[in-house]
């Protein structure tokens, strides 16, 4: 899958300052600042990807769960996900090695995962009312 | 030997994969923050890259951009010289300063596109990585 961006919007993007953090975190010193985002939105989004992921998945789409791990791994990024955003991201580079077999097992984990993380949230958000 | 390859272009991504995923096994990227996202997860994983391809002009951010990153993290973590991640630029244009930035900032190597696989392969074994 080929995710080039158009030659003018390659270079202004390029332009971003990036550096790792002690901790290893990768930080945008010239972003554009944080986004406004709905965060139940999004984990329902994720909610719905991994359904559509399992899918692809079952009819070996390999162009398809490459696109739908890489929209996994940018909303959880959105909503400081980590785990399961790496999760997101090792399924989309075996959907690019073309390996099948390792992007199911990383597809079951997120599933698992995504779960806990949901009950965490729910927790946390009823706590908070 | 892990190997990354971090190319926005298709084809060269295609290329660059077929041929070195004789020597090892290869991870894909397309852009300068999945480069740095991938090293990151290497890392923390205590299974780090070997060699990574670097394409300087690369969305998101740039290859030269990238390894400066790399090297500051790098130098920050004490790693020596010698155990450092081998990275070598790729390079579509005669793009001569960002060559030079690279080196000075601390690639081992660059390769001009079409890559000329007999040249790179000397590359690869003048860095130790293949026998």
């Amino acid at each position: 899958m080929d995710r080039s961006t158009p030659e003018k919007e390659r270079y202004t993007e390029a332009d971003r300052e990036v550096k790792i953090s002690e901790t290893g975190k990768v930080l945008n010193i010239k972003s554009e600042g944080p986004l406004q985002y709905d965060k139940l939105s999004i984990l329902r989004e994720i909610y719905r990807d991994i359904g559509e992921l399992e899918l692809a998945l079952s009819h070996e789409k390999i162009n398809q769960i490459e696109e739908i791990a890489h929209k996994i791994k940018n909303n959880c990024n959105l909503i400081e996900a980590d785990e399961l955003k790496t999760l997101a991201f090792k399924i989309e580079l075996a959907a690019r090695r073309e390996n099948q077999e390792e992007a199911s097992k990383y597809a079951l984990r997120i599933k698992h995962e995504f779960e806990i993380y949901r009950l965490l949230e729910h927790e946390f958000e009823g706590g908070r009312r | 030997m892990k190997i990354l390859i971090a190319e926005d272009d298709l084809a060269s991504r295609r290329f660059l994969s077929k041929f070195l995923s004789q020597y090892g096994e290869v991870d894909l990227v397309v852009d300068g923050l999945e480069a740095l996202d991938a090293y990151l997860m290497a890392i923390k994983e205590e299974a780090p890259y070997d060699l990574i391809c670097l394409d300087i002009m690369m969305p998101k951010v740039d290859g030269v951009k990238v390894l400066k990153a790399l090297r500051d993290f790098e130098a920050k973590q004490g790693v020596v010289t010698e155990r450092r991640v081998k990275v070598i630029m790729t390079t579509a244009l005669a793009e001569t300063d960002y060559v030079n930035q690279a080196f000075k900032i601390g690639c081992e190597a660059y390769a001009a596109k079409p890559i000329d696989t007999n040249k790179m392969l000397e590359v690869i074994r003048k860095l130790g990585l293949i026998v």
